[in-house]
């Protein structure tokens, strides 16, 4: 894949961005026997884990904070733009980070790579539409109605936790008895097939 | 009753108890280990009952006594139905004996069962009888309070919840990726600090479990329905499906793109990315006709107005009241309201001319295209009638070269036909013969892959039968491992088939003698028939002969008396016989008598009874000397 380059640096478009890019260097401070936990730290906290990394090298806390911030952004233009290895350690040279430090970093986010792909794409996929964030279900049996005895019927009571616009949820609770949730099941199975039909 | 003996023996050595090599079988039991081996029994079948009694006998017989009794109380609470009180275990006999080690045996086996395999029970059947235990159980919602809840299985259960695991892998990726195994071994925390709760490893397990499951399910029937079939390699299948959905998905997208332009080009031609901007806008601008250009223009326009009443109003004196400043701003804002309505309007007009102009060049342009069609034709039409009148003037000779010629053609296209034919027929063979070929090269393939599926098919089936067999091998390699190495079972059979064989032996040996006695009968009963025959016969003859001779009178009665002496002997015999049985019958019943005297150990009871009176007078010994200490004290 041939890149085109907009900016100085194969990870941004936007030229404005390029300031931001002038704190990638202060990485150069941490211990190189750190680094490579550090990266993998803030990768876990791009991934959505209550993590704080932590570095003995860096003693001031906003610098610290600085510095996961710009990496995190950093990281998410790399894995964005699906960039390859030559063109993450251009653009860390470019950003006068230190060789020994670019092979640690690259490696890392290389390693990581799938997992920050998939982690982004679900988050594109939030803003977009509704999702299905969780589901919960319980089977109740009526045994008699005012009218008739014995009923005897199974009903399930299906419960969906529906997430918009990235925060809002939305509970939806379905009532089911065995025909319709045959139904329910069978157009799960034609969608299945459709999604496996565009599965790679 | 060799067998039962071994068979109590076996049981007692499994129970743990130490047995001498010389004991063979239960006639050698003394009291002491009688006592102790039904001990042991009871200790596996009900240990609460026993707690109050010693493992082994006491010495003294008053205790002696005491402890048998209660031990033989507790045998017939459990149902033990002969008589049995503190003698039979004290003084035992062989009959007793055996009888009270077949009913322990009988109510001992399936506590041995369970007890001693409880230790080397599997995992498996741990799980499932904890899951039987369950079932039994009456559920209980996790939102109830905890005191209401029975202690164990439900009151645990609790809300399914999971985490995402990251789980290390083996492979060309790690190879690959020079991080990643850096990651895995330092930084990667261990599966069970990957979970929030310690609760939720389980289940993420589970869960990680089943997707990579389901997904791999899903990629193999999807591989068996479409893959196979489509003659590719699974490598290549992938490629090229992942190369389609690519496609797809492009094609969408530009066909999303293009009807998004297309309507963005009937607002004369303005950037698509602007109109898409404004969809995602703010909606105030409700003027379809303003792009984003015209939009930023007009906000500056409005804001250079504003600041021209900023000017205004500095220089005006401030006599002027608010409300007619208002008054005036207004004006100004309709009047530039007006204007701006105006120009839209005016836009909306010439873009509806330009679109009407459009169309007419449109409608212009193809009538000029039919024109030039029209004019063709006309041509072309009128070259021929040229011609034709032209040759109008010689007609006949004309008609006659035209016939010529056309004969010439008739046959030129004949030859030509002929030779084509030529040309054609290998041409045609050939190319049958290819799609023939071609045909049964797809047939062929066809069947290869079918016999592909149907290999696929069979491997998979002996796949599932090879797991069988090895989960069942695995299973009777463990049993096998926890079945005791001892072999009673082998032990048992060996003796049942030794048993039977000498059953059968038996069973010759009582054909033998009852086809001995039914030949013995026939004989017998021969004779006896010959006998009497003959007997009537003499009869006849001296009844005959009686009254001619004085001599055959004397041998009738001779006769006769010799008949009822044969009777009487016939008689004495039958007693002689009928003694001979009740002499066996008592032989018998002195034998039994003998061996019931016999195990009631006398001469134990002698000794014991010796012992007893021997402590009757060390004890009224030590009372007559406690008597004498209390008289010279006093």
């Amino acid at each position: 894949m041939v890149l085109d380059k907009t900016t100085r640096y194969f990870s941004l478009q936007v030229p404005t961005q390029e300031v931001l890019y002038e704190n990638l260097k202060k990485i150069n401070v941490v211990d190189v026997k750190e680094l490579s936990k550090f990266l993998h730290n803030i990768i876990d906290k791009l991934s959505g884990k209550l993590i704080t990394p932590q570095t003995t090298s860096i003693t001031n806390e906003k610098d610290r904070k600085d510095l996961v911030d710009i990496y995190i952004f950093f990281i998410n233009k790399v894995v964005g733009r699906e960039l390859k290895k030559e063109n993450i350690i251009e653009d860390l040279t470019v950003a006068e980070v230190l060789s020994q430090h670019i092979t640690i970093i690259t490696d890392t986010i290389l390693s990581r790579f799938q997992d920050i792909k998939k982690e982004l794409t679900e988050k594109l996929t939030a803003i977009s539409s509704n999702y299905l964030s969780d589901f919960d279900w319980k089977l109740n049996q009526i045994l008699s109605s005012d009218h008739i005895n014995i009923v005897q019927e199974n009903t399930l009571f299906l419960n969906l936790t529906i997430k918009q616009n990235q925060n809002d949820s939305k509970q939806l609770l379905i009532e089911l008895s065995k025909k319709e949730l045959d139904h329910l099941l069978e157009t799960f199975e034609t969608i299945n097939n459709t999604v496996q039909s565009l599965k790679i | 009753m060799d067998d039962v003996d071994q068979i109590i023996l076996i049981t007692i050595k499994d129970l743990g108890c130490e047995l001498n090599e010389n004991i063979t079988g239960v006639k050698d039991f003394d009291c002491d280990m009688t006592y102790e081996f039904i001990i042991s029994y009871l200790r596996l079948i009900n240990e609460n009952k026993i707690n109050n009694l010693p493992t082994t006998l006491p010495k003294n017989m008053s205790a002696r006594v005491n402890t048998c009794s209660l031990l033989s109380n507790i045998i017939k609470e459990m149902g033990y139905r002969s008589e049995l009180s503190y003698h039979q275990i004290l003084y035992p006999n062989v009959g007793d004996t055996r009888k009270i080690f077949t009913f322990l045996g009988q109510n001992l086996p399936k506590k041995v069962d369970t007890e001693t395999k409880e230790g080397r029970m599997k995992l498996e059947d741990q799980i499932a009888l904890y899951f039987q235990n369950t079932v039994k159980e009456s559920w209980i919602p996790y939102f109830c309070p905890f005191s209401k809840r029975v202690p164990g299985n439900y009151s645990t259960a609790r809300l399914f919840t999971t985490t995402t695991l990251k789980i290390p892998s083996k492979g060309r990726q790690l190879k690959n990726t020079p991080g990643l195994e850096e990651y895995y071994l330092r930084v990667l925390p261990v599966l069970s600090k990957q979970v929030n709760r310690f609760d939720d490893i389980a289940p993420s397990v589970f869960e990680y479990n089943l997707t990579i499951y389901a997904d791999a399910q899903e990629r193999d029937l999807e591989w068996n329905s479409k893959g196979s079939a489509s003659g590719l390699n699974p490598l290549d299948y992938k490629k090229n499906k992942a190369k389609q959905i690519l496609s797809k998905m492009n094609n969408s997208i530009m066909n999303d793109m293009n009807t998004q332009s297309a309507s963005g080009s009937s607002f004369g031609g303005q950037d698509s990315f602007s109109t898409l901007l404004k969809e995602f806008g703010t909606g105030k601008w409700v003027d379809a006709n303003q792009g984003q250009f015209n939009r930023k223009k007009l906000f500056t326009n409005e804001h250079l107005s504003g600041g021209n009443i900023d000017l205004k109003q500095q220089s005006m004196t401030s006599e002027e009241t608010e409300e007619e400043r208002q008054a005036k701003r207004q004006e100004e804002l309709d009047q530039l309201q007006s204007k701006l309505n105006e120009i839209t309007d005016r836009m909306q007009q010439f873009v509806k001319e330009i679109e009407q102009f459009a169309s007419m060049m449109r409608q212009v342009e193809s009538e000029n295209v039919e024109q030039d069609q029209r004019r063709e034709t006309l041509e072309k039409t009128y070259k021929l009638k040229k011609k034709t009148f032209g040759l109008l003037d010689d007609a006949e000779g004309n008609m006659k070269e035209l016939q010529g010629l056309c004969n010439q053609t008739s046959q030129n296209l004949v030859e030509l036909s002929m030779e084509w034919e030529k040309v054609r027929q290998p041409i045609v063979e050939k190319y049958r013969s290819i799609k023939d070929k071609k045909m049964n090269q797809q047939d062929e393939a066809k069947s290869k892959i079918e016999r592909i599926k149907e290999m696929s098919e069979l491997i998979k089936k002996l796949v599932h039968d090879i797991q069988q067999r090895e989960e069942h091998f695995s299973q009777l390699q463990e049993a096998y491992k926890t079945a005791p190495k001892d072999t009673n079972r082998s032990i048992y059979t060996r003796r049942i088939m030794e048993s039977v064989k000498n059953i059968k032996k038996q069973k010759v040996d009582i054909d033998k003698v009852l086809l001995d006695t039914k030949a013995l009968l026939k004989e017998i009963n021969t004779i006896t028939d010959s006998a009497y025959r003959s007997h009537e016969v003499i009869k006849d003859l001296l009844s005959k002969e009686d009254r001619k001779d004085p001599l055959s009178k004397q041998v009738v009665r001779v006769f006769s008396t010799i008949e009822s002496k044969f009777e009487q002997l016939y008689i004495s015999i039958d007693e002689t016989g009928q003694f001979r049985n009740n002499i066996l019958n008592l032989n018998s019943k002195i034998d039994h008598s003998t061996q019931k005297s016999n195990t009631l150990n006398m001469d134990r009871l002698v000794i014991d009874l010796k012992n007893v009176k021997e402590e009757n007078q060390t004890l009224i010994k030590t009372i007559k000397a406690k008597i004498q200490q209390q008289n010279q004290q006093q």
